[in-house]
């Protein structure tokens, strides 16, 4: 069995606390983080994957995240669980690298994501891939704060805070959204 | 209410935050239109979908393994901090229990100073080496704490140091180990005079029972510097020089201690070269800085970047070399130092590139962050090397994957098993990065199998010491210490765990 399946079948036993685990990771266990990160990198990856429709940005962001939070083990106290300080963590990676993004003004064409995107998923059917697909070419911010908003569940003053746009803009932004999405789930 | 006000509307409502009045209103206008009840059911249905997308989504390859391998590096800020916390915590309660022994010690070497500055003390004294043509044996200063060096040829495990003063102004440089005999050190040793005129050049050799012998070979008159010497099959010597005129490099082969003239390999004109090393089966590798020695300097001091070649010498016997591939040098910070003083050690040319040998004979290259372009706190660059097939093909990146900010490869040295060592140094944020004024905060060791994986290995290793070779037998790091002040050199030999 190599370390891999090993973490899996830990992961699913279940045996093993996930304060138990942290502690460990803290403690510089690579095999407890492993598992940690098996648990959780699905959540991550989606966020990263909707908010950026690049599977290998994507990637290489959701390695970063968990590089982040390696390193920042020793600063979580428990007062939250760890899959919320996690997703924590990675919005604000996400959000940084939205920023540095927005400052590069380097958007690549969107029809090329959309398919690259769509070919990166397992979805489980044809209604949910065309709206994954409609998601990834809507323009960055109103596809951020749709994500954001419908899928993840933050109200337009928690949006409006970590992107730093009134929220106005951010209503109008998730107004846009809808609007194209509308258009592009209708067009036969 | 008409459908615009209900458009604009809609967003609010479908987030429940309309005010209850004009809920009502809205909700009145829907129950008897049909094309915004339409919208409205599309958007609700747009919303349900969305809310219901999985939360999750598996990555398509396992992203843990680069990951792991990233992990080796994020922890090297903690166990720095802790090394450098080790390293400077005073002792107090320590240094006060025994204050009485440290106060006769400063005392101690008090009166040493005063006597060894009255006129007449070195010669007195009696042990200031001199070196002369053929072997003899320098100044060693014995290690205190450390074991008998022992005679053999092998050299001792554990960690040993020695101190060499060679004298008579001479500083030792640019030392080389000897892979093949396992026992001798090789330095250069040049005395120039205060306008940078030659005096002497001379060959060192350190050998394990402590004793260091000179060679001063019979160059041509036209000749001026060694600039690097290097261990060659069959126990000949390999050096590089340049004529008093820094337009050409020359090659020469000899044995130690010979007082035959070297015999010249080949020249090339219009360059110098500052480094050579021998691959297998004796063949010559370079680093020639392309124009002569004045013109590079001078156009570091202005700001402007120099180009080197790494050159693959063909045929010795015949000086037929063949340029491999340009190597661009920028001027950096240690051109302020050379303004200040016209010494050529502060000029930081080219001189330590290291080129590592794998047992195919392919070749890898890095080039240490001194060389590298950077300004202030900006990561350094070289966090890759290239292994080049011998006609300097590239054959593949070696990229450890993202290093830490400040980190960067430095040497890079083959290990008995053909994995690779890869010394990365880091500085220390704070500070801006220079390895040879020792701001760097600490250097650490990467072990790259031929499948690329990774692992860390050794200890933090002190950036005082210059990295001079890797012995994969007895798993220890040769390092030296230049104390170019006093004209002294330490070696070290530190045994990594791995």
């Amino acid at each position: 069995m190599n370390p891999s399946q090993a973490a899996v079948a830990k992961l699913a036993g279940a045996e093993e606390d996930v304060s138990d685990l942290v502690e460990k990771a803290r403690s510089g266990d690579h095999g407890a983080f492993e598992v940690l990160y098996r648990s959780h990198v699905g959540r991550v990856y989606a966020l990263c994957l909707r908010i950026f429709a690049d599977r290998s940005k994507a990637e290489d962001l959701t390695q970063q995240i968990f590089i982040r939070v390696w390193m920042k083990l020793g600063s979580f106290r428990g007062e939250s669980s760890f899959g919320s300080w996690l997703f924590r963590v990675s919005m604000n990676v996400v959000l940084n690298e939205l920023k540095s993004e927005e400052a590069r003004e380097r958007r690549t064409a969107p029809a090329e994501e959309a398919s690259e995107l769509v070919s990166a998923r397992e979805v489980p059917s044809n209604l949910q891939l065309d709206l994954e697909s409609a998601i990834a070419v809507l323009p960055r911010q109103a596809r951020t704060i749709f994500i954001l908003h419908e899928i993840e569940g933050f109200s337009h003053e928690e949006i409006a805070a970590a992107l730093g746009v009134a929220i106005g803009t951010c209503k109008a932004q998730l107004s846009r959204a809808r609007r194209l999405l509308r258009e592009a789930l209708e067009r036969p | 209410m008409k459908c615009e006000q209900v458009m604009e509307l809609m967003d609010d409502f479908l987030d429940s935050e309309l005010p209850p009045d004009s809920c009502d209103h809205l909700q009145e206008h829907l129950a008897h239109c049909r094309s915004c009840s339409s919208t409205l059911h599309s958007f609700q249905s747009l919303k349900s979908q969305a809310a219901s997308l999985p939360q999750t989504i598996t990555p398509q390859r396992d992203l843990w393994p680069e990951i792991a391998n990233r992990l080796i590096v994020a922890d090297l800020p903690r166990q720095f901090h802790k090394f450098k916390s080790d390293q400077r915590k005073p002792n107090w309660r320590r240094a006060v229990r025994f204050w009485p022994w440290i106060a006769a010690a400063a005392l101690c070497c008090t009166l040493c100073l005063f006597f060894s500055m009255r006129p007449g003390s070195r010669q007195r004294g009696g042990e200031t080496a001199k070196l002369s043509n053929g072997p003899e044996t320098g100044k060693i200063v014995p290690d205190q704490n450390k074991k008998e060096i022992p005679a053999a040829l092998a050299l001792p495990n554990g960690t040993w140091q020695k101190r060499v003063k060679p004298g008579m102004g001479l500083k030792p440089e640019s030392l080389e180990y000897d892979p093949g005999y396992r026992s001798y050190f090789y330095a250069v040793s040049t005395k120039l005079d205060p306008s940078n005129h030659l005096i002497s050049s001379r060959v060192l050799r350190f050998e394990p029972d402590g004793t260091v012998s000179s060679w001063e070979p019979a160059l041509p008159s036209d000749m001026g510097p060694v600039y690097s010497v290097y261990p060659g099959p069959g126990g000949r010597l390999w050096l590089s020089c340049q004529t008093v005129d820094t337009r050409s490099a020359v090659f020469f082969e000899g044995n130690f201690g010979d007082d035959d003239p070297p015999k010249e390999l080949g020249r090339l004109n219009g360059s110098f070269i500052s480094q050579i090393a021998v691959g297998p089966q004796g063949s010559i590798y370079a680093l020639g800085v392309r124009n002569d020695l004045l013109s590079s300097v001078r156009a570091l001091a202005r700001g402007q970047s120099i180009t080197a070649d790494i050159i693959h010498v063909l045929d010795p016997k015949s000086g037929r070399l063949n340029n491999l591939m340009p190597v661009t040098f920028e001027p950096n910070y240690a051109i302020d130092n050379w303004q200040r003083q016209l010494d050529f050690e502060m000029l930081n040319m080219p001189n330590d590139i290291r080129i590592s040998f794998r047992s195919n004979g392919n070749f890898i290259l890095s080039i240490p962050p001194e060389h590298s372009n950077f300004s202030g706190l900006r990561a350094l660059a070289g966090k890759e090397a290239m292994e080049y097939s011998p006609d300097g093909q590239a054959v593949r990146k070696l990229d450890p994957g993202i290093l830490e900010t400040g980190a960067c490869i430095g040497n890079i040295f083959v290990d008995i098993d053909d994995s690779l060592l890869l010394e990365v140094a880091y500085s220390d944020a704070s500070k801006k990065p220079n390895m040879k004024s020792g701001t760097l905060a600490y250097r650490y060791f990467l072990r790259m199998n031929r499948t690329g994986a990774l692992s860390r290995i050794g200890e933090l290793v002190p950036t005082d010491e210059t990295i001079v070779g890797w012995i994969g037998e007895t798993r220890e790091m040769v390092t030296r210490v230049n104390a170019a002040k006093q004209g002294m050199m330490e070696i070290r030999f530190r045994k990594l765990p791995i």
